[in-house]
This record gives structure tokens, sequence and C-alpha cells, in this order.
């Protein structure tokens, strides 16, 4: 009996129900009336907001090493940075096409920073500040994403304010895909405007009492999928900058033993642009083993003249709800053309130009590697969200995501592409950890 | 690949998602999905809710104005109108209001005083429906939508799915069924008919790979006064209550609304015509009459019986016209052995 029945469905398999029967009039005129239907046919599936409201917490120490004591100059201290940032971001969907996002960020920062740098017989010895500063930053950006048929605008908008700085942006963006979503082209306009009010100026050395500036951002990108498993993305922005650029808490001194120490300043204006490339790589091992390999490169100009090169290579390694993330990353960047240690002696009596010591526009290299740990933690709860909490996206359940993250990165003038001069090398090059950890509920 | 379960109730049945994919969470999110969109064309569609739109052209029955209606209901009136015209009045979404002096559970036939009153209420000619303006010009007059939108709602859910670029599943919403896709290996979803004498059991099976497939039986409802059995299917056209129908029709077509629409005009049809019709009208279909026997196509129905066989036989037993496409293509270890 029983292998009757299976030999019947067999044969069902082999010869579908579907007749071929010619429709009559009547049938034509109910299926074309019912498919005048919206939504009924759909060749073009609607990108989707997210669909699940979210909220994480994100905590991060970002420790510099103690400047090292051969690279000292004695005056100031030598305990460098220190962040801490708590970061809290909520997700929301608030309709069938749309999302919201809202990001808080409160950091604290503590630390003396590199100042100026100073002769000491042939070495370049820095000069930190005096005074440990001490500053918080708040942050708060919102954004908001509206879908449509393959498409996504967002807009966005935030401010920051410290101590010393108010700063605030905005921006749209738009993406759009092609060929069964297999193709994503996006682009993002976006704008800020700074307003700087240094600490202490009458400290300093011709610091500004206040100063702003605002920037141009514009954001262009393509991705395609390649096969199945891999992607690439090639993404590329230019920016504009204008008004106050100098940093107000940096110096320059000639390298005279009688020469003056004159504040730092750049250009006002600046163009930067850069080119990214990426390119990810799934491997699927087993049902609940899999791994992707993420490859990316950066180029970077500016008319300060800085160019810079950034490798990046992560191994994403997922066991089951475990995934290990390992990195490694390389960048190396030329100077910016008004860069030195040290003025000519006798330049800082007469107007030098823009000048600057900051290590950042120096000629380096640097190194990072990092490790990262996720642990997702899904349907931890089954519940029957109020009608109102649907709305927004609690769907009745409860996954969580704790990730922990350690990353070291080292630089030196010796690690660049091209090989750097002593009187170049900047005696301030950072050297950092940054330990992290983010826990992420979805409901 | 895997394939999920999801059951639920809403419009008044039990129904359930049969969806496969990668991931379970997805896969979650997709149905909660679907369930929220069955539950607002319930909540639009409704006559039983206060707030709802039908209930909105409800009251205005009278109002010269009307009301206008958005796109969807307009597309959906439409369909109701072309199947009005197609089935020369058997298909007739204003004849709702004759439930109000048919009462099934009384045992006792209407006044005819109160029915021929009701009767004046009934007739899709009687509305005006001008894209976007709808007028029920006589008060009273009621416009349900209960007879098709659970069927377009099963279409509109698998839509939803293939949306969501799933290749394989089932949308069963009380027995009006919609297909995403076949199962990942290409083979036909497999559908139970119930038996409408033994509404517990199947009796046929039906392969489903594409579409959808609706079913009207007389099974739910009757009432015997004086010896004479009423079933509780109503004729837009007389305002009776239909007799020498089948037992129970079975449709399948590219979508469940064409389906649905075409088992209530087949209901609506006497029992040697019936099959005739669907016949014409060109859709796959399953006959089963009044002395349990079944006509129609037999590509579509897989029988558990032989041809014209007496129906009673416990072929498989399965709760409810659902049931055997829940069990799906594992049917086969699903059995009941039968002597």
């Amino acid at each position: 009996m029983r292998g009757d029945r299976e030999g019947e469905i067999e044969r069902e398999r082999a010869a579908p129900a579907e007749g071929i029967v010619l429709p009559s009039r009547a049938l034509t005129a109910l299926t074309t009336s019912a498919l005048a239907l919206p939504g009924l046919v759909t060749a073009v599936r609607a990108d989707t907001p997210i669909e699940q409201a979210s909220a994480s917490y994100a905590f991060s120490a970002y420790l510099e090493d103690d400047l090292d004591s051969s690279r000292f100059s004695g005056t100031g201290s030598r305990e460098r940075y220190e962040v801490l940032t708590h970061q809290l971001e909520f997700d929301l969907p608030v309709s069938q096409r749309m999302d919201v996002g809202v990001d808080f960020l409160y950091e604290k920062m503590s630390g003396a920073s590199p100042w100026y740098v100073e002769a000491s017989g042939t070495e370049r010895v820095q000069v930190m500040s005096g005074a440990t500063i001490d500053d918080t930053r708040y942050d708060l950006s919102a954004d908001l994403d509206y879908y449509m048929e393959d498409a996504k605008d967002t807009v966005s908008g935030g401010f920051s304010k410290e101590q010393d700085y108010l700063s605030v942006n905005g921006g749209f963006g738009t993406e759009r895909s092609f060929a069964d979503k297999n193709t994503t082209v996006s682009g993002s306009l976006a704008f800020s405007y700074d307003w700087i009010e240094p600490n202490n100026p009458e400290l300093s050395l011709a610091r500004p009492r206040a100063g702003e500036r605002w920037a141009i951002d514009a954001f262009a990108g393509l991705s395609q999928l390649l096969t199945r498993a891999s992607a690439i993305q090639l993404t590329t922005n230019f920016k504009y900058s204008d008004g106050y650029l100098s940093d107000p808490y940096k110096a320059i001194r000639g390298i005279g033993p009688s020469d003056g120490i004159i504040s730092d300043r750049r250009p006002d204006q600046k163009y930067q642009g850069n080119l990214m490339l990426r390119y990810r790589h799934h491997f699927e091992m087993t049902d609940r083993i899999s791994g992707s390999l993420h490859v990316d490169y950066r180029f970077y100009a500016d008319d300060w003249a800085v160019t810079s090169h950034t490798f990046e290579l992560g191994w994403h390694q997922s066991f089951g709800p475990v995934t290990i993330i390992p990195g490694a990353r390389y960048y190396s960047q030329s100077k910016a053309e008004f860069y030195e240690t040290l003025l000519p002696a006798g330049a800082a009596e007469a107007d030098p130009g823009d000048r600057s010591s900051d290590f950042r526009l120096s000629p380096y290299g640097a190194i990072s590697w990092k490790v990262k740990a996720e642990l997702a933690l899904e349907d931890l709860l089954d519940y029957q969200p109020a009608g109102r909490l649907e709305g927004i996206g609690f769907t009745g359940g409860l996954d969580l995501f704790l990730g922990l993250s350690y990353e070291r990165y080292i630089s030196d003038g010796g690690f660049g592409l091209v090989s750097v001069s002593d009187e170049d090398e900047a005696p301030a090059l950072v050297d950092f950890q940054i330990f992290a950890v983010t826990l992420t509920g979805r409901f | 690949m895997r394939l999920e379960r999801f059951r639920f109730r809403a419009m008044g049945s039990p129904c359930e998602l049969q969806l496969y994919g990668d991931s379970r969470k997805a896969l979650q999110t997709l149905a909660k999905r679907c369930t929220r969109e069955v539950a607002r064309l319930e909540l639009k569609y409704s006559r039983y809710r206060e707030d709802s739109l039908a209930s909105a052209i409800n009251r205005s029955a009278g109002d010269a104005k009307g009301v206008q209606v958005d796109d969807e209901t307009a597309a959906l009136l439409d369909f109701a109108e072309t199947a009005y015209r197609e089935s020369d009045g058997r298909f007739d979404p204003t004849s709702g209001v004759l439930r109000r002096v048919w009462d099934f559970r009384s045992n006792v036939l209407p006044d005819p005083e109160q029915l021929a009153e009701t009767r004046a209420l009934v007739g899709w000619s009687k509305l005006a429906w001008e894209r976007p303006r709808l007028v029920l010009p006589i008060p009273g007059m009621q416009l349900d939508f209960g007879g098709f939108v659970k069927e377009y709602a099963a279409d509109r859910v698998a839509a939803l799915c293939r949306e969501a670029s799933l290749a394989a599943g089932l949308v069963d919403l009380g027995g009006d069924l919609a297909v995403v896709g076949p199962h990942p290996d290409g083979s036909p979803w497999q559908v139970g008919i119930r038996n409408p004498h033994r509404p517990n059991e199947a009796i046929a099976r039906i392969a489903l790979s594409s579409g959808g497939i609706a079913t009207s039986g007389d099974y739910e409802r009757c009432m015997v006064v004086d010896g004479i059995r009423y079933s509780h299917l109503l004729d837009p056209r007389t305002g009776e209550s239909f007799r020498g129908g089948p037992a129970s029709v079975s449709v399948t077509a590219p979508l469940c609304l064409v389906a649905g629409a075409a088992t209530t005009i087949a209901m609506l049809h006497a029992e040697s015509e019936s099959a005739r019709f669907l016949a014409d009208l060109g859709l796959p279909h399953l006959v089963i009459r009044q002395n349990g026997t079944l006509t129609g196509d037999a590509r579509l129905a897989s029988r558990f019986g032989r041809e014209d066989d007496e129906i009673g036989v416990p072929a498989v037993l399965c709760q409810a016209i659902g049931q055997v496409a829940r069990v799906g293509h594992r049917l086969e270890s699903h059995h009941v052995d039968v002597e």
C-alpha cells in the first residue's frame, strides 16, 4: 500500500497538474481585472527598510602610548591622549517605507598633546602641552531612510559640541540598484560647518580667538556582485574645505637657539579626494561554518601634497553564533608641502607663510592589527508586543549581539613606502590601542 | 534550505505559511510581514469592524455623493464588476445583506415579506461604480468584500514573499491557497480536497506548482425545514437558498482571486452544468457531486478512490483541507493504511 502511494506521488511529480487549457474570454476578463490589482504582479523587488527595532550601546577606550622618553623634550607631559567613548544608537522602522536612526555619542578626552618640536643636538624632540587637556564631546546625529523600488534615499543631520568647538552637518544620499540588484550605484552630498573657539587664547602665540570653516563632501560609489560569493565596490569622494584649517594647539619653532615659536598656520582651503576599492569573497564551508575575505585598498591625495595608500586585509570566520575577525592594515603617507619639524634659522621672525609641525602631516607609515569577536544570541525571548510597539518594529523576539575588539596601531617614519629623512621624521608619531565593547539588542 | 511553518488565525480562519529559506530569522521576519499584510486587509475590508473601509462604504448607502476609494479598493471593485458581468449575476458582492433574513441557525425560513424587501437591496447593477467613486444609492444596501478578499490576501502574501526573493513556499489562508513557488526540488505542493460529507477527510489531492487554488462547498452550514435541505449558498439573483448545485468545487488558476470567483460562480450552477461551466472557462477544476462522485479535470486530481467511487473511505486523515497541504511533499509519511 505504502509503496503504491509513493509511486503515485512520483508520477505526479513527473507530470505536474497544469494542463494546457486555452483560456476563455470570460477567464481572460477575470484574470485581466485581477492582475490590475496593485501589488499582485511584482516584477521589481522593492528595497525594504529595516524590519526590526534595534538599540545598541558601544564603549571604546582609545589609549595612546606615552611619548617615548628619547623623543621627549622634557617640557610638558609625556602622557598622551586617552579618549573614552560611549555611544547609543537606535534604529526604528517607522513605516513600510521608512526607517530612522538616532545616534548619541559622549566622549571624554584627557591627556597632553604634541605642541611643537625642538632640536636637541641632532635629534628632534617633542614639546608637549603642559596642562592636561580635559574635554568632553557630545554628538547627536539622526538619519532617515526612505525606500522605493530598487532605491533608497537618505537624509541625515547632526551636531557635535566640544568646549572649544561646535559643528553642524547635514547631507543627502541616494542609492539605486539595477540588474536584479547585482549593481548598486550610490551618491551623496554632505555639508558641514564648524565653529572653533580655542581654549585659553591668551596663552598663545597668535592663537586665534575664534575661527570658522565649512566643508562640502561629495561621494559616489558603485557596487557590483561578481559571482554568488564575491562582490566588488569602487567608491570615490571629494571634499572641499574652506576657512580656519589650522590647529590652534600646535606651534612650530625655528631651528636656531634664539628663534621664536610661532603658531601653526595652514592654507585656508583644502581639496582632498580619495579612491577606494573593496573586494569581498565569501566561502561557505558547512551549514554553520563560513568565512569571508575582505580586501581593501584606498588612495588619498590632497592639494597640500599629502598622498597616502592604505591596504587592509580581514578575515571573518564564523562558527554558528560566533564570529572571529582578525585583520591587519598598512598605511603610508607623504608629507604636506608646508610640513617641517623646525623652521630654518630666522624664518620665524620673517613671515614664513604656511607651516606646521603636526605629526599628522608628516611622512610616515603605520601598521595595525585587530581582532574582533562577535557573539549572536538569537531568539532569546518570545513575546507578543503591544500593538503600538509592533508598529515601530518590535516583532516579538529578542536577539542580542555582543562584540569585543582589540586593535594595536604603531607608526614610524621608517614604515613608510618612501624613506624619510631624520629632519622630517616627527618625534610625536603615535602608537595606540583601542579596546571596544558593543552590545546590540534587536527586538 | 529549511522549511518553516507559521500558523496564525486571520479572517476567521486558521492560516498557515510554509516558507523555504536559509535563515530561520529571515523567514520569521518575512512571516511577520505577511501576517501584518493579512491583518491590514482584514482591518480594511471587514464589515464587522466599524472603522473599516467596508463599513464606511456601507454607511454611505443612500448618500448620492457616495465614497471615493483608493486604488487597491478600486481594482477590487473592477474585479467584482467583471465577475458579476461574466457570471450573469451569480457573483455579486451586494448579496451579503441577504444573511440578515436567512438565519441558518434558526431552522426557520425567512419571512417572505422581509425577504422581498431585502432582495430589493441586492444587485450590483443597482450601484454606481465609476472609479474612484462608488455610490450605493439605496439606504441599507451593503457591499461585502468577504467573498473575495481572503483569496486576494493569499495572492498578496505570495507576491510579498516573491518580492522578498523567496522561491519556494505556500500560502494557506483558511483553504484559499496561493503558491509562492514549488518545493526546492521542483516538485509541486500536494493540496488535499476536503470530503464535503466528511469535512475532516480528504477526498482528493491536487498537485500545484504555481498560481492558486480555492474551494467552495455547501458543507459549511445548512438547515433542514420540512424535509428540505437549504444550503447556506444564497443565490444573489433570487435571494433564495440555491438548490441543485454540486457539493464542492475546487479550481486552480494563475491567481487565487480568480480561482475563488470561479468556485463561487460554479457552486451556483446546477450540478450537471457546473463542471461544463468551468471547462468552458478554461480552468482546471474538480467538482464533487452531492452523491459523492467526482468529475472534472483528470489531470488535476489524483483520487484516492476509483472513478465514480462512493465517497466515504477514510483515505487520509486530516483535520481540514489545509492540513494535507501542510504535510506537503512529505505526504507519503503521513499515510494511514487503508484496507
